[in-house]
């Protein structure tokens, strides 16, 4: 394997063999840490998208396990989200960002145990946190229903994780920084940002009034805008040009969109036609505007980079994925321009297009740029490649059939609806009808979508399986019981 | 670039700048909106809810009704309208005056319009030509007043008289605004459907009460039992072989949405005093409508809601 840092003057060391010996050593110390947090994350992805496809079934079939409190739609929907917010997309992207700062920084990681114990704290706040809202325990917030007793146990375990990703940045071998390490420590500083002010200003001394929508708007948006999407930015510039053997087209282009993406990718949130003041969604559309510059240079970036580079590329399977993700991204952000514009959210607001915008961004985007990602480290980390080729392109025909079936379902239908409702002629009943077609496709879209995700937990469970801890543990322990076996004959 | 140091400072105040933005201003602007007296009826608007919905809210957050239903009503724009309360006593001057303003109407019709007060005399989106209007009718001798009447298709659906805004809200914790519109708003719901008993049906099964309805069915706030000679006497009045009577946390519920009423025209929202006319008519509505949430659902369902 050969150790090609994505930036344009990687630090080549004297050998061959010591690059090869070098980048054993840091693959060696990120192992146990961020396979930890990736197995865990593709767990809550499968959950997900499971508790996901109850939700669908129960929105256009209203008697389906109705008798179960627990199961209610209102409790089933909220789990589904957080586990793939909080499960899935956080983790996933924590583990990427340790091992991208190892591999960028020519280091090894520091805290590797310490990191471990955090993933399993954080998993465990987790585990609580969505039994609470089964249990009825939902704050009531969108992205934040973890209740409060489940968020300081998440906060401490994410600070506990994250803290270990700055230090090992900060101890970095190669100074020079590439746009992956900026976006990935842009995400781990927001989150504990905006979480610990969202937390505190709903839940523990909680706002009046309208406030809280602003607060719960601004922790969303900053939360996917400068969280979550940073994290997956991160993986499309260093996986693209690796995958593609080409150095990125134009640092200066990156470092434009990435500021552009800073400053302006948190101001927003706020539709027009929210009982707040209208300065607050105009301030949201300019701001978005701004972000959709940000979003230009990135896409000019990636496409100079890819552009004449058909002939080199090596795992198509895995660019599949960044670039599916890639795509969802800016049209997720198109469409989020669009629906903050006051014209569009009197038709759009509070209908299906906002859910096709959710789900463009968290199936369409984070879980492939993340699956993406697993599928080239976890390999690495293992020493073994991947057992089921045809799995990975299952999942990917899976996740990107169906997250394209509910996106299209949803836009459709969300547009539907905003314009029934639009017509008071039209009796409301008459509009909740109409959305049973497309939340019938949504349906099939989550069961395609959890199909896939399977797909990857299994291969995920059969590369673990086959890695050398269980290997050799399975061995010592064929080894043990032989004499064993030898002496009870005898 | 090299400098970790500058990029933590740099993203530190994009962080800084977008919570002074988003968070800080909003919140001089806004976090400290207090209640107000609301002119004609000289009520405190809005009042805390009974406690009885506060338990109810946490029903409906616990069981995520927000994720089908909306606590907003948005309004388009606003027309005025001329409102005669008092035609006067020198009726031939009015009637003309009334024929000047409205063309279309024929003496007869000026006089029945007259007759019925109080009457809308014009609609219009021109603030000055209804100054106007009312003016040369209270000049005839009869008394007129400008109103302002919020338009928009949520309006015109019934789901309230004015758009929402932030004083409505104050008592709200957690605000359960909601996100898609899966089922209707529920701003107004206490005064759409009042009757509590419709409320505790629909929830067993809102099948019983909207037959094509796609909201799912809430068995678990009701207790079962098997029917004895006759009903039992809190039990619903459904048919089928089995009682069923609805647990505290039902009632609550139904306190809850029974509260939900934000029709009083305020300063900042402007809206015709009377959303349904023929409840209790007039400009006491408001006030029944805030000592009916206080006091109705709270105490009368526990005894009310016995069918028979």
């Amino acid at each position: 394997m050969i150790v090609s840092s994505p930036s344009d003057s990687p630090a080549r060391p004297a050998s061959d063999q010591d690059a090869a010996a070098r980048t054993a050593e840091i693959d060696a110390s990120c192992r146990v840490p961020v396979l930890v947090l990736f197995l865990a994350a593709v767990v809550w992805l499968t959950a997900g998208s499971l508790l996901g496809v109850m939700t669908a079934i129960k929105a256009h079939a209203p008697g389906f396990l109705a008798d179960s409190a627990w199961l209610t739609y209102g409790r089933l929907r909220p789990a589904a989200t957080n586990a793939l917010l909080y499960g899935f997309a956080l983790p996933a992207g924590l583990g990427l960002a340790l091992w991208m700062f190892c591999r960028l920084g020519q280091t090894r990681l520091r805290g590797a145990a310490m990191i471990t114990g955090a993933a399993g704290f954080w998993n465990l706040g987790l585990i609580l946190g969505t039994a609470g809202i089964l249990a009825g325990g939902s704050t009531g917030y969108e992205w934040l229903e973890l209740p409060g007793m489940a968020s300081p146990i998440l906060f401490s375990g994410y600070v506990l994780a994250a803290a270990w990703a700055v230090v090992t940045l900060h101890l970095r071998q190669e100074r020079d920084l590439f746009v992956s390490q900026w976006l990935a420590l842009a995400a781990l500083l927001w989150f504990p940002w905006v979480y610990s002010t969202a937390q505190l200003l709903l839940i523990f001394f909680p706002v009046r009034g309208v406030m809280q929508v602003v607060v719960n708007g601004w922790f969303a948006h900053n939360f996917y805008e400068l969280c979550l999407a940073p994290l997956g930015l991160a993986a499309i510039f260093y996986f693209v040009p690796k995958l593609l053997l080409r150095p990125l087209h134009s640092h200066g282009l990156a470092l434009f969109g990435f500021w552009m993406l800073v400053l302006f990718g948190g101001w927003g949130g706020l539709r027009p036609g929210l009982p707040v003041p209208n300065w607050l969604g105009s301030v949201s559309f300019v701001a978005r505007v701004f972000v959709l510059v940000a979003l230009i240079a990135f896409a000019l970036s990636w496409f100079r980079t890819w552009a004449g580079a058909r002939a080199g590329r090596t795992s198509p399977d895995i660019l599949r994925f960044l670039v599916v993700g890639a795509g969802s991204y800016l049209v997720a952000a198109v469409l989020e321009t669009i629906a903050t514009h006051p014209l569009v959210s009197q038709v759009t607001l509070f209908t299906l297009f906002e859910h096709a915008i959710g789900q463009l961004k968290i199936h369409g985007f984070l879980a492939m740029v993340l699956a993406g990602a697993i599928y080239y480290i976890a390999p690495r980390l293992v020493g073994v490649d991947w057992p089921g080729q045809g799995l990975i392109r299952w999942h990917f025909i899976c996740a990107a059939g169906g997250t394209g079936l509910i996106v299209l379902a949803s836009l459709i239908g969300g547009l539907l609806q905003g314009a029934r409702i639009n017509q008071p002629e039209i009796e409301f009943i008459r509009v909740a009808r109409g959305t049973v077609p497309f939340l019938g496709m949504s349906t099939l879209g989550a069961t395609l979508q959890a199909a896939g995700y399977v797909a990857l937990l299994i291969n995920f469970s059969r590369l673990l399986i086959a890695c050398c801890p269980c290997a050799a543990l399975a061995q010592r322990f064929r080894a043990m019981r032989l004499p064993i076996q030898e002496r009870s004959h005898a | 670039m090299r400098h970790g140091p500058l990029l933590f400072l740099g993203l530190l105040g994009a962080m800084a700048l977008s919570w002074l933005g988003m968070i800080a201003t909003p919140q001089f602007q806004l976090g400290n909106v207090q209640p107000t007296n609301v002119p004609p009826a000289n009520v405190l608007y809005p009042a805390p809810d009974p406690g009885l919905a506060n338990v109810g809210r946490e029903i409906y957050r616990a069981n995520g009704c927000a994720y089908c239903h909306t606590e907003v009503v948005r309004q388009q724009g606003a027309l005025v309208s001329v409102v005669i309360s008092n035609p006067g006593t020198n009726a031939p001057a009015t009637i003309e005056a009334l024929r000047k303003i409205r063309g279309d109407l024929t003496a007869p019709e000026a006089e029945r319009l007259l007759a019925a007060t109080p009457a809308t005399a014009l609609t219009t989106a021109d603030k000055s030509a209804a100054d106007r209007a009312a003016e040369a009718m209270s000049a005839s001798g009869a008394e007129a007043s400008v109103r302002v009447v919020p338009t928009g298709p949520e309006i015109e659906r019934g789901w309230g008289t004015r758009l929402s805004v932030a004083r409505d809200y104050i008592y709200h914790a957690p605000f359960l605004l909601g996100s898609i519109r899966l089922g209707p708003d529920l701003t107004n719901v206490g005064l759409r459907q009042p009757d509590a008993i419709w409320h505790l049906v629909h929830l067993y099964d809102p099948k019983l009460k909207v037959e094509r309805s796609i909201m799912p069915r809430y068995p678990f706030l009701f207790e079962q039992r098997p029917r004895g000679a006759q009903p039992a006497s809190d039990a619903l009045p459904i048919p089928g072989t089995q009682d069923v009577i609805p647990k505290p946390e039902a009632y609550a519920l139904v306190a809850y949405l029974l509260s939900r009423r934000a029709d009083m025209p305020l300063f900042e929202a402007p809206a015709p005093m009377v959303m349904s006319s023929g409840a209790e008519g007039g400009s006491t509505n408001a006030q029944a409508a805030a000592t009916n949430a206080t006091s109705a659902p709270g105490t009368n369902s526990s005894t009310e809601t016995a069918p028979r």
